[in-house]
């Protein structure tokens, strides 16, 4: 080969690799045109589509969207009747009668009756599925019990009265049962497929069967391209208006931002990093959306003598300025915290966010924090106070977070404070958590529905999982009893009861709140009918089509 | 030949035996929790590791692994619950050959013209730059090489696509790239001191007095005879792919086994851990094994002992 | 032939006992290494300039402390994502950025009302960038050397060792080194940095564990060869114990092949620092190491490219001066190039 010939196959395969790639498809037609199909991003894999034993908010996603539940929470935050055909709810609290639709099908045809959703409670409280929500059950008759594997199965207050009826048993008022009837983990399972697929139920989108809007088309278990297609045997299928929802794995939110504008998925998350928030809000297509999530630290006040002193958690919590940590360590992609419960996860009996209602006033106060944290240190006479502050690495913000917190008590407190960094992958953050193996833990929750029991449930006792401080409150809990019994029926004296709860742990600087969290996205104008949740499913597209 | 291939492949499987125990304690004594959910009790975790198991004896537990492992079971994903880590490494496992093949081959066939070029111009200013070019490409780790591909010719010329995998092989092109240019750089300085020993040695000398000019000697004579210890470089090559590719797949979102596996330290899924581990190991040592027959088989200066 | 004789004279030599001196002028082995290494032009300047990569971290040790790189104001905003500004008009040193979402750039220091000017910027919580490789830097290279060192004692005396003894324990050693190599090094590194958590030293001692198997090896091989040499077989006919052969005869002469394992090791174990933070197993925030400043700084890429690139080229000039140097130094021991 001579020079001339070895430069111009060069060029060549230059030229053939760069217009290949345009000429691939990838360059072609822009999708967010095309009316019969919409195109989603999911930030991580899909894992397992086992409706009782899935834990992670991407299959999640794709369940909600192919399973279908008594309820579905519409776009005003209620949960409406879907397979339900109504729902009556005795007047002490405790019995759900809940009536079906006739002539439900599962999507490959066969009948869909009570004895699936009966079945698909009992075997997520079954201690065999090994579920790691079978906690949700709980409050259901029996259901403690037999998740502890104390009683069989057949025990659980839900019952099939024929085929078209099902009957609840509560052990206590759930005012935030009827969440529970939409949740995608007690979304009806069909006995004889689950048994027949055995351990590969739920581990390709063949190896599931659907109740929902759509079918789950095109998944092995591992790639990161699959669809939705409409599901004819949903009983609504000629409200849902979209053929196909095109789903890809897009792991770098940078990228997903990419593919938004040049219109290949219909949604991204501008909210990743603050500098990405920055760059991006500004854009006319961005949309918040609320989400009942919040950061708060939590003081391990059963091993850390410093922080078993009210005084230097108090001291603590006032030397966080909440408002400078949200606008500067996330750069405004979250909201200053005002107490545990986030924002907009519902509203209270007033009318009034339940954030605000309960608002307990958590203040920014250095000059008294600085005295407290004199006193205390005084009192507990030790000397100098090391104390690790630990969190998950898993986003850039909760990084930026510790490191602001340790700068801001460490100018607060000077000498008499020294703080360490922990940055350790989420599952060691939860083991440590678990363990009490932490001084001071930053600790996330998602609400799973929207009442606010999901939040101050947390606290109750020390063994509910989520103590990790291991506090003692009796005010608090005394106050969470008394909104979880005497006044569960009625919505006022409960919202009075959280606003006494949130008080207590403010009062005994029992955790740190420091942000609330909310969504903003990148949302294309042409797609209507998108719901998107606080809690519970993120991303509804039952109705969501493209005008 | 048969005899020494047979005596290899029984290292190999006592290597891995190895390995396998060696990963399995180490397992057993690193913190964090198979477990996804915030919410859940001691007593609920209690219940959890009875189901799966966790609350055998460690020896116990080992031993029930060797048996599966030996069945083909490599057991069960904790973090893809229900899924078998068999499946899951199976259906990764051709995306990242593919990808790594297809560096391997960019790389070697840089590196083979690079390192001719380098060789044929000794000393002089080509081949001092092309030596500059090289060991940067050393120093360079891909994964910054491909933070920088995907920031260049993905976000700022939008030449080609940043992520994904499966739909043309225009996505290929810059991972492929990223991972290439490690093996380019090496063979390219291995190619050039093996020639240039080549290029001085009396045969070549011979045909240069016949009156071969110097790409026709290139061409003719010295590539075959170079061509052969660069096999021995595969091994390694091959090593340093398995390292690179984790992070270059995860920045891609290449559905490969090396993304399975940065996603499964941070879960703690022991299951998927192991496997990826085992089968990492098994790669490298038939590559390894593989480079070493070939070796012979080309040049019968070699002798299997 | 006397008549011959007598119309030819001796020229040149005036005295013929110079003529039996050696000419060249003898030269220790550093000597001559050092007078071979100066030749390669890359060689020295990689030599100068890691000389002060090396002193500039040491010296910089009192004057920026890990402390001082972790300092910002946690009251202010207006410091956070400044570009680097020289205080020249130079393009792209000059303050000046495009910031994020907007269309032009402006010098954002006079936006914020900052007059301090940062040379390398500010990060996006506001910390000096300048502060941050500095103390990056050091940390990355105590990491890098330190595992280098620990690679060296356990490489060197297990090869020592094996390449003595022989026989069995010498097939077994060589197993075992087989073995650990069979492992990919980064599975051994993420799971030993796992194990230990995220400390230095769990770091150091988690890349050092996993890169000394080339370093033993090496040394092994030589030991097979000096073993049959005549300067060991004579020291040891004079009664000299093992040990004592070793560190007096055969490291001095491997010392070579050593170092030049040790210059290609320093980038190794630099990279595998860089791995382990971009899989969050690097060093405890908020200090600072090479590779966790590039890893923050990958969110950074499309606003403040700044922020990755700086970390990114000090690691990789740095590893690049030390191959550089290994190259130079491995022709400057290479004997065939001896009578050059």
């Amino acid at each position: 080969m001579k020079k001339w010939q070895m430069w111009t196959a060069a060029a060549v395969v230059v030229v053939v690799a760069v217009g290949g790639s345009r000429a691939a498809g990838w360059w072609g037609s822009n999708p967010s045109d095309d009316k019969s199909t919409l195109n989603y991003g999911l930030a991580a894999e899909v894992q397992n589509l086992d409706i009782s034993k899935s834990t992670d908010t991407y299959s999640n996603t794709i369940l909600g969207n192919t399973e279908s539940n008594f309820l579905r929470v519409d776009s005003k935050g209620n949960p409406a009747p879907d397979l339900a055909k109504s729902y009556t709810v005795s007047s002490d609290g405790l019995t759900y009668t809940i009536k079906l639709r006739s002539g439900l099908k599962w999507s490959d045809g066969s009948a869909l009756t009570a004895k699936d959703f009966v079945y698909s409670w009992q075997r997520i409280a079954d201690p065999k599925t090994a579920s790691q929500y079978s906690y949700l059950t709980s409050g259901v008759q029996n259901a403690d019990d037999i998740v502890a594997g104390k009683k069989p199965v057949s025990d659980l207050g839900v019952k099939a009265e024929g085929d078209n009826t099902v009957v609840f048993t509560l052990e206590r008022p759930m005012p935030q049962f009827k969440y529970l009837l939409s949740f995608a983990q007690f979304a009806p399972q069909k006995e004889s497929f689950v048994k027949k697929a055995g351990s590969k139920y739920g581990t390709t989108s063949s190896e599931q069967i659907y109740s929902g809007p759509y079918k789950f088309e095109g998944w092995n278990g591992t790639n990161n391209k699959f669809k939705m297609v409409k599901n004819d045997n949903y009983w609504d299928a000629k409200d849902v208006k979209t053929d196909t929802v095109k789903w890809q794995v897009i792991k770098n939110p940078e990228t997903a931002i990419k593919l938004y504008k040049e219109g290949k998925i219909d949604r991204a998350a501008i909210n990743n990093s603050a500098e990405m928030y920055s760059a991006n809000k500004g854009n006319k297509d961005v949309k918040d959306s609320a989400m009942a999530a919040a950061t708060y630290l939590e003081y391990n006040q059963a091993k850390n003598p410093y922080l078993a002193n009210e005084k230097i958690r108090e001291a603590l919590n006032l030397a966080t300025n909440r408002k400078d940590l949200a606008s500067q360590a996330t750069g405004g992609t979250r909201d200053a915290a005002t107490g545990l419960v986030s924002n907009s996860l519902v509203k209270a009996a007033n009318g009034q966010d339940l954030a605000k209602y309960v608002n307990p006033g958590y203040t920014y106060d250095k000059a008294k924090a600085k005295e407290l944290f004199a006193e205390g240190l005084k009192e507990v006479n030790k000397g100098k106070m090391n104390v690790s502050l630990e969190t998950d690495a898993d986003s850039p913000i909760s990084k930026s977070t510790v490191d602001y917190l340790k700068q801001a008590w460490e100018s607060t407190f000077g000498s008499d404070i020294s703080v360490t960094e922990k940055v350790v992958p989420f599952k060691q953050r939860l083991q440590d958590s678990q363990n009490g193996n932490f001084d001071i833990v930053v600790s996330n929750w998602n609400g799973d529905y929207q009442d606010g029991s999901t939040f101050y449930d947390m606290f109750k006792a020390t063994d509910t999982g989520m103590n990790n401080g291991q506090f003692k409150n009796q005010t608090y809990t005394d106050a969470v009893a008394k909104a979880e019994g005497q006044d569960a029926n009625n919505p006022s004296a409960r919202d009075a009861d959280w606003k006494a709860a949130e008080a207590a742990l403010k009062n005994d600087a029992d955790i740190n709140p420091l942000y609330s969290w909310k969504g903003a996205s990148l949302v294309r104008s042409n797609v209507k009918g998108v719901v998107t949740n606080p809690a519970g499913l993120a991303l509804d597209l039952t109705h969501a089509y493209r005008k | 030949m048969a005899k020494y291939i047979l005596k290899r492949v029984l290292i190999l499987i006592v290597t891995l035996w190895i390995v396998v125990t060696a990963t399995f304690f180490l397992m057993q004594i690193l913190p964090g929790t198979p477990y996804n959910n915030p919410h859940l009790t001691s007593s609920a975790i209690a219940q959890l590791n009875q189901t799966y198991g966790l609350d055998k004896p460690v020896m116990v537990q080992y031993f029930d692994y060797l048996v599966n492992m030996l069945h083909g079971n490599l057991g069960t994903s904790f973090q893809y619950q229900n899924q078998s880590v068999s499946t899951l490494i199976g259906q990764r496992l051709p995306v990242s050959a593919q990808l790594g093949l297809q560096a391997l081959v960019v790389g070697i066939l840089l590196g083979l013209w690079l390192g001719a070029i380098s060789a044929k111009n000794q000393n002089n200013k080509v081949d001092g730059a092309l030596g500059v070019v090289s060991t940067l490409g050393i120093s360079v780790p891909s994964f910054i090489l491909a933070i920088v591909l995907l920031y260049v010719f993905g976000y700022n010329l939008g030449w080609l696509p940043v992520s994904g995998w499966g739909d043309s092989f225009s996505e290929t092109i810059l991972p492929t790239l990223a991972l290439a240019v490690g093996p380019a750089a090496t063979t390219t300085r291995f190619v050039r001191s093996e020639m240039i020993d080549v290029l001085h040695s009396d045969y070549i000398q011979l045909a240069r007095a016949k009156g071969l000019d110097g790409t026709q000697l290139i061409r003719r004579h010295a590539y075959r005879n170079s061509m052969i210890p660069i096999l021995t470089l595969i091994g390694p090559m091959v090593a340093n792919l398995l390292t690179g590719s984790t992070l270059v797949e995860n920045i891609f979102s290449i559905p490969g086994i090396g993304q399975q596996f940065v996603s499964s330290i941070p879960t703690k899924d022991y299951p998927v851990i192991m496997g990826t581990t085992i089968v990492y190991a098994a790669m490298l040592m038939i590559c390894i094994l593989i480079t070493d027959i070939l070796t012979a088989v080309v040049d019968p200066r070699v002798r299997l002992k | 032939m006397e008549e011959v004789q007598n119309e030819f004279s001796l020229v040149g030599i005036k005295d013929k006992a110079a003529s039996e001196t050696i000419v060249k002028p003898t030269l220790s082995t550093w000597q001559s290494v050092w007078h071979r290494l100066r030749k390669n032009k890359l060689a020295v300047v990689s030599l100068f300039f890691l000389i002060f990569v090396v002193l500039y971290a040491l010296i910089s040790t009192p004057l920026v402390s890990q402390n001082s790189a972790n300092q910002f104001n946690t009251n202010s905003s207006k410091y956070k994502n400044l570009p680097p500004k020289s205080g020249l008009p130079i393009p792209g040193w000059d303050g000046k950025i495009k910031q994020p979402g907007s269309s032009e750039s402006t010098d954002v220091y006079d936006q914020n009302g900052v007059d301090k000017n940062y040379i390398l910027g500010t990060d996006n919580l506001g910390r000096s960038v300048a502060k941050r490789v500095t103390v990056g830097l050091r940390i990355s290279l105590f990491v890098a050397i330190a595992a280098t060192a620990i690679d060296l004692l356990i490489g060197v005396s297990y090869g020592l060792f094996s390449g003595w003894m022989g026989g069995w324990i010498d097939t077994i050693m060589q197993r075992i080194i087989e073995v650990i190599s069979a492992i990919p090094n980064l599975v051994v590194v993420t799971l030993l940095a796992m194990l230990f958590g995220s400390s230095i030293w769990s770091i150091i001692l988690a890349i050092a564990l996993t890169n000394w198997t080339g370093m033993a090896r090496q040394v092994r091989n030589l030991t097979l060869t000096y073993k049959e040499r005549d300067f060991v077989l004579a020291a040891k006919t004079l009664g000299e114990s093992g040990p004592k052969i070793a560190t007096k005869h055969l490291v001095p002469n491997m010392s070579g092949t050593i170092i030049v394992q040790i210059m290609m090791t320093v980038p190794a174990a630099i990279m595998f620092e860089a791995v382990l933070s971009a899989i969050n197993l690097g060093v405890k925030a908020p200090t600072a190491s090479l590779g966790t400043l590039i890893t923050d700084g990958q969110n950074m890429l499309q606003y403040y490219p700044y922020q990755i690139l700086i970390p990114s080229l000090v690691l990789i000039f740095v590893s690049l001066a030390f191959i550089l140097l290994g190259d130079g130094l491995r022709d400057a021991f290479d004997p065939k190039m001896a009578d050059e």
